[in-house]
């Protein structure tokens, strides 16, 4: 961060804000692609999963996919930001996270990797 | 040159709102790369309002090609033929499966596309809302900065290949 005394005056005056909110964000973002692909993985391996998925029968299971994971990360969004709204969070573990979960869901989500378990 | 309401759909989807997104991409991701430090009050507030109206508008796009791609397109993708349909050019994904030559088509291409495009409103949400909260605190804020500009790289990158394959998906299996 840029010592204060570089700022134009105006921007000085105004109080830095923690990083909490900002890592709140990215984490919760982190958690949908990880869920999603989660989910895509588990319907793929069972059948009841896929059905309990669906839905919408016009769309399938991704329509539960989407949903459900969409549920978590405007659960989980809002949660972490008031939890963390005025903590100054160590952003590198975050991030260290976030890529994690935004790799592992990525694979899970990579056809070659879920329609190794189809029944 | 008349295109039926579901190839208009389809263009909507693809190349109006993912092309879009795909394009305006580049700005946006210079606008953030190039936000740094030291700055005046004046040059930030005008670059940060660009910039926002460039996350927030890019995320917006994001949603529509996601929502119109699952709940108006796909449906007509993946719909079953009536039994004793031989004609399956109606029915993309039938089409596509029924023939080793064009499954993977679907089997790959299109299993892929389908969840990995969701992640893009996603992740260029969470961006949009970096850039609104920390304002022009984020031109000296390197590592959130960072942070922001490696989720938007991913956010496109999920978005061009949802692109790629969905152009070459509609080539090969066409939702007329």
């Amino acid at each position: 961060m840029a010592e204060r005394s570089d700022l134009p005056p105006e921007m000085a005056q105004q109080e830095p804000l923690p990083s909490g909110p900002g890592a709140a964000a990215i984490l919760s973002a982190a958690l949908f692609v990880f869920v999603l692909g989660f989910l895509t993985f588990l319907a793929a391996a069972a059948e009841g999963a896929k059905e309990w998925l669906n839905f919408q029968n016009r769309v399938g299971p991704l329509s539960g996919k989407t949903t459900m994971a969409g549920v978590v990360w405007v659960t989980s969004w809002p949660l972490l930001h008031f939890a963390w709204r005025r903590r100054e969070i160590p952003l590198t573990p975050i991030l260290v996270l976030a890529a994690a979960l935004i790799l592992a869901g990525g694979l899970l989500m990579f056809p070659p990797i879920f329609e190794r378990v189809e029944p | 040159m008349e295109l039926t309401s579901r190839e208009a759909w389809g263009l909507v989807h693809g190349i109006v709102l993912g092309g879009f997104f795909l394009v305006a991409f580049a700005g946006v991701v210079v606008g953030l790369w190039s936000f740094r430090g030291p700055v005046t009050a004046e040059g930030v507030k005008e670059r940060l309002r660009r910039l926002w109206i460039g996350t927030w508008g890019l995320a917006i796009v994001a949603w529509a090609a996601v929502v119109t791609g699952t709940y108006v397109v796909y449906p007509w993708y993946r719909a079953g033929p009536p039994e004793g349909t031989t004609d399956l050019s109606q029915y993309p994904r039938s089409f596509l499966i029924g023939n080793p030559d064009t499954d993977l088509w679907h089997k790959f291409a299109m299993e892929w596309k389908e969840h990995i495009t969701w992640t893009t409103p996603v992740l260029t949400t969470a961006v949009a809302f970096i850039v609104s909260y920390y304002g022009w605190r984020l031109a000296y804020n390197s590592k959130m900065r960072y942070a922001a500009l490696a989720l938007f790289i991913l956010a496109f990158a999920a978005a061009a290949i949802g692109g790629i394959l969905g152009g070459l998906i509609t080539k090969k299996a066409p939702i007329l």
